[in-house]
Parts: C-alpha cells; sequence; structure tokens
C-alpha cells in the first residue's frame, strides 16, 4: 500500500469527529444487521398496548397500533442504509459515466451531456423525486430511482471538472502519446485520479439519499408494505401531542445516521483532500 | 546519405484565429531521418518545433488547431491517412515521444514499474508477469539503479532525472523506429542532463532508432546531433549537417541563433564573439508580414526580402538547404562555393 493511503488512513483514524462518526454509524449497521435477530416477528406486528411510553413495556415505548418502536426503529435502519447506498451506487455510476465521458471527450459530447445535466440540475429535486414516485408507483426500486434520476447531475458535474484537469496533465498526454486507448486512459490514468473527490462526495449523498428516502416515506410516497423511519414519523405525527416518543425517536434516528454520515464525509473529505495530501 | 526511416513532405498544420481564419503555424515543412541519426530541430518559443511534432503524432490539438495536408512516411505507410485506430497502434510502437517535464508526465497514482509494463501491454498481448519482467529490464536499460526496488515507488519517491529516465522506458517499451524528444531535457539540471542524453545517444545506437530531438538549447545540439533542422515562423529555414552548421550558419537566423549562445566552443567561424540578442521576437503567425518572416529583424534584410517568401533551396554540400535571398553572399568565407 502506498505511503499517501496509509497517511490518508492514519488522519482520518486521528479525527475525533470522523470516529465519532464512524462509531455511531457501526452501531447503525449493527443494529441494521441484528434486527430479524432481535425482532424476529417484524416491526408490522402488534405485540403490545398502544401508546406505551418508552421503558414501560417496551423499550422505545409502542404507537397507537401496538407496534414496537423499537422494532421499527431497527428494521428500518437497513431501509434507511439500504436506500442511501444503492441510491449512491447509483448516482455514482451514473454522474461518474457521464462527467468523465463529457470531461474527456470534450467539444460536442461535453455540450450535449451537459445540456443533459444541466436540464435535470433546474428541476427542483425532492419535488422531482415526489413526481417520480408518483408516477412510478411507490415501491423500494421507485424510491431508490427517484432519488438517483435527481441526484446525479451535481455529481457528473464535479466528475467533468476533475476528469478535465487530470486529462490536460502531461501524463495522460504522454498516454495518448503512446497510443492508449480512450477506454483505457480514462479508467487506468484519468479516474483513480478522480476517485477520493468522488468518494467524499458519494460519502455525503448517501445522508442525503437517506434523508431524501424519510421525506418520502414521511408524505406517503414510500413502499406501505416496508417500514421506514420517515414512514413512523409520518404515522405518529397525528398523536405528536400525546404520544411525543412515536415522532422523536425515529427523528432521532435519523439525526443520528445522517449526523454520523456527514461527519464521516467530512473526515473522508479531509484524509483524502488532495492539497493535504501533497505534504 | 543512409537508407531514410521517416520522411515528412509539405506538412502543414493550422490554428484557428480569434477572429475565425486559419493560419500555419507548421507551413510546408519536409524532413527526413535515418536510422540511428539524431535531427536536432531548434528555434525560438513559438516558431513552430513542438507543433512540428504533434503534427507527425497526429495529436496536434483540437479544435484549436488542424491538419492541412503533406504527407508523413514511415515503414512504406503515410501516416496521415491512417485512420485514428491503426493511428494509434502507430504511437508508442513505432513511433513514440517523450515530453519536457518528467515532473507531470508520470502518473502520480501509479508505480513507476506499472507504468512501463503498461505501456508494453498496450501494443503487445502478453501475460502481466511477462510484461512485468520487461519493465524491469527496461528500467535496467535506461539507468535506474536497483530497478527491482523502483519499480514498486511512485513518481514522488525519483528524483527529475529519474522520472526522465521511466520516461524514455515508457517511450522506448515497444522499441519504436523514430523517437520524438520535446525538450526531454530543460526540466533538468545540466549533468542530469548530459546523463540523459547520453542514455538516448546510447539507446539510439543500441536499438537503431532515430531521434528527433526538439530543443533550444544550440550546446546540446552541438553535442548530440549530426543534422540540424532551423526553424521559423512555422517554416524550415534552414537545415544543414551539426558540423557544416556550426561552421558557418548560412540563414541569417541561424547565425543570430548561434551569436545569442553564451558558450565558448560555440564561438562562429569568423571570430564573432559578441553575445547579442535577437532584436524583437517571432512575429504572430496570424499576421505574418509579405516575404521573409524574419526580414523585420534580420540585420541583412534588403528590397527584394519582403517581396516574396523565399524558397528553400540546395545551399552548398549535399542535403544542406537554406530559405534566405542573400545566403549567397560569403558569410564566413567558405560558403557559397
Amino acid at each position: 500500500m502506498s505511503d499517501g493511503r496509509t497517511r490518508a488512513w492514519r488522519r482520518f483514524l486521528r479525527n475525533p469527529g470522523a470516529m465519532l462518526g464512524a462509531l455511531i454509524l457501526a452501531g447503525v449497521v449493527a443494529l441494521a444487521a441484528a434486527a430479524p435477530f432481535l425482532y424476529p416477528e417484524g416491526p408490522f406486528e402488534m405485540v403490545g398496548r398502544p401508546y406505551a411510553p418508552p421503558l414501560s413495556e417496551f423499550l422505545l415505548g409502542s404507537d397507537m397500533l401496538g407496534r414496537d418502536i423499537a422494532a421499527g426503529i431497527a428494521h428500518g435502519a437497513r431501509i434507511s442504509l439500504l436506500v442511501g447506498c444503492v441510491a449512491t451506487l447509483v448516482i455514482v455510476l451514473l454522474g461518474t459515466l457521464i462527467g468523465s465521458l463529457a470531461g474527456y471527450f470534450g467539444g460536442r459530447v461535453d455540450s450535449a451531456l451537459m445540456r443533459v445535466t444541466e436540464f435535470f440540475q433546474t428541476i427542483p429535486s425532492f419535488i422531482g423525486a415526489i413526481v417520480l414516485v408518483a408516477i412510478l408507483q411507490p415501491s423500494l426500486a421507485s424510491v431508490i430511482g427517484a432519488i438517483a434520476i435527481v441526484s446525479w447531475a451535481p455529481l457528473a458535474r464535479l466528475v467533468r471538472g476533475e476528469v478535465i484537469s487530470v486529462r490536460n496533465r502531461e501524463y495522460v498526454q504522454s498516454c495518448v502519446a503512446l497510443g492508449m486507448g480512450d477506454a483505457r486512459i480514462i479508467l487506468v490514468q484519468i479516474l483513480p485520479n478522480v476517485i477520493s473527490t468522488v468518494v467524499v462526495a458519494a460519502s455525503l449523498m448517501v445522508a442525503t439519499a437517506i434523508l431524501f428516502e424519510s421525506g418520502l416515506s414521511f408524505l406517503g410516497l414510500g413502499d406501505p408494505n416496508i417500514m421506514t423511519w420517515g414512514f413512523m414519523i409520518g404515522a405518529g405525527r397525528a398523536a405528536m401531542r400525546t404520544a411525543w416518543w412515536m415522532v422523536t425517536i425515529p427523528g432521532i434516528a435519523i439525526l443520528l445516521t445522517v449526523l454520523a454520515i456527514n461527519l464521516v464525509g467530512d473526515g473522508l473529505n479531509e484524509a483524502l483532500n488532495p492539497r493535504l495530501k501533497q505534504l | 546519405m543512409p537508407q531514410s526511416l521517416l520522411r515528412v513532405r509539405g506538412l502543414r498544420t493550422e490554428f484557428r484565429s480569434p477572429r475565425g481564419s486559419w493560419f500555419p503555424v507548421v507551413n510546408g515543412v519536409d524532413l527526413r531521418l535515418a536510422a540511428g541519426e539524431t535531427l536536432a530541430v531548434v528555434g525560438e518559443s513559438g516558431c513552430g518545433k513542438s507543433m512540428l511534432a504533434y503534427s507527425i503524432m497526429r495529436l496536434v490539438p483540437r479544435p484549436l488547431g488542424r491538419p492541412a495536408g503533406g504527407e508523413v512516411l514511415l515503414g512504406g505507410r503515410d501516416l496521415v491517412q491512417l485512420s485514428e485506430r491503426e493511428m494509434r497502434a502507430v504511437r508508442g510502437r513505432d513511433v513514440s515521444m517523450i515530453f519536457q517535464e518528467p515532473m507531470t508526465s508520470l502518473n502520480p497514482l501509479m508505480p513507476v514499474g506499472e507504468q512501463v509494463s503498461e505501456s508494453i501491454r498496450e501494443h503487445e498481448s502478453c501475460t502481466s508477469s511477462e510484461a512485468a519482467r520487461r519493465a524491469l529490464e527496461l528500467l535496467d536499460l535506461v539507468g535506474i539503479p536497483e530497478p527491482a526496488k523502483r519499480f514498486g515507488q511512485y513518481p514522488h519517491h525519483l528524483s527529475g532525472g529519474m522520472r526522465q529516465r521511466v520516461m524514455i522506458a515508457i517511450a522506448l517499451a515497444c522499441r519504436p523506429k523514430v523517437l520524438i524528444a520535446d525538450e526531454p531535457t530543460t526540466a533538468l539540471d545540466v549533468t542530469i542532463q548530459a546523463q540523459v542524453l547520453a542514455l538516448l545517444d546510447r539507446l539510439k545506437r543500441e536499438m537503431g532508432m532515430g531521434i528527433i530531438l526538439i530543443t533550444h538549447d544550440l550546446g546540446v545540439v552541438a553535442e548530440w546531433a549530426q543534422r540540424v533542422m532551423v526553424m521559423y515562423a512555422g517554416r524550415k529555414v534552414e537545415e544543414a549537417s551539426a558540423e557544416e552548421f556550426f561552421r558557418g550558419p548560412a540563414h541569417p537566423y541561424s547565425r543570430a541563433l548561434l551569436a545569442s549562445v553564451p558558450s565558448p566552443e560555440l564561438v562562429l567561424a569568423d571570430g564573432d564573439h559578441e553575445l547579442t540578442e535577437i532584436a524583437g521576437t517571432v512575429p504572430p503567425l496570424d499576421r505574418l508580414p509579405q516575404g521573409c518572416a524574419f526580414a523585420g529583424r534580420c540585420p541583412r534584410v534588403q528590397d527584394g526580402c519582403r517581396e516574396e517568401q523565399p524558397a528553400l533551396r540546395p545551399f552548398g554540400s549535399e542535403g544542406r538547404m537554406v530559405a534566405c535571398l542573400r545566403a549567397d553572399s560569403p558569410q564566413t568565407g567558405e560558403i557559397g562555393r
């Protein structure tokens, strides 16, 4: 492993914010992984008295139908992480593909792809996602697809900018002079130099995707057969004054997860920042 | 004259001016390069040296520039007529190029050995272990000490001279017939310069390559080149064997270039020791004056010079050419037969 990479790791490990974020995130991942064992009956099962406050019958109380909120949080973590990661993966693939083609080939290819990108950037993203999910019918796949479609454009622009700057460096020019093919130059020579920027942007995008998903399911546009944090908040909203925990606990879950991911993202940014990397 | 390896005839490359018209940056250049020969291309910045190299490699930046005729004959093929795909196979395998800046010419995120084997695998189908073995040999060939240790290191571990050696290894990976070296030593300090040029010279002889050495350092030319080609404003204005060139340059521009070099070994034959700068600059290529492009700066200018571009004509000995109306007038006693 290169010095640069080990140094980046060390910087990340020494960053208290990033470590806190990583710790919380690890907790969320563990909870998501353990959900089927901790609550094998599933989050929709009515297991006890409705409106039970936290630390009484259930650890985190129950909702108005007597469903265990802790079970909802654990199972909801699976969905949040799944949506966050899969949507981000799609965004990264799409954004990197379009950005690198536009940046590498320039000229007309660039103009055409950037006009398309700008078209997507002009759509207010959350409203765009609502419309898409409404048209496609709410399901896990349509939610992920909608989030990806409204979010890839900024990443494509970011990648394009980075690719243009790397493309004009001499070592890329000398690869052209040595007869290397376009695809090979993009994959082997350019993308590794762009990847740290993409990693940082993508880590923050996971958090945004989780927020989007929560917002959509809060509005009732989530998959109706899946328990999510947003859905719990939406359902508990009616009883907010009498049973605060029904909205507060899933809200805290979202807050902590998004915060943790942002902390990790910032830590990665500092660790991989190309300006610091040269030191 | 030995069999020529590379022949360039009437090569012309144009750039687009801000006003949208096209003007030549390489203007009808002919050259021939024999195996085992080093041809130096000299001239000031902006006279078209690098563009000549890019035109031969068909790497003229688009849409700023465009090829506008001529032929580049290598191994019986005209490179100008090849498809982009065929040309890609030629680059690196038949004609290779090394660049000025060894600091930025290597990928900072890839071990140097891998970069060498990458360029082997681009043109030849061989296994990665075979490519790695040959890369190691190449690193050894270009005089890198402890090649096995260097193989896995990144460019920032290497000094400038080492990096330029790696660049040379990459360029020579497929034993090209022609190597174009675009100011290969400008960024290196003087002792390293000499080492790198000696290395190129040795490899040239071992592999039977021809080298086109683009430089503005006449000291380098005197030491390493067999023939010299002087460019001015996109045209070839003089061509001579290195020996004749330094004995008595025929074109006033060549004389001016030589007179501006502060080197004791490069004293002109007529005893003109004085270090002089060339007044003025290369005229903007999109607004060249009528007649000889050098007329505005030429100390020997006469009326006819401003009327039409002097044609390149044989001058004196075999293979010597000059494009100047006044080159007949004896300048060094032995010129003009």
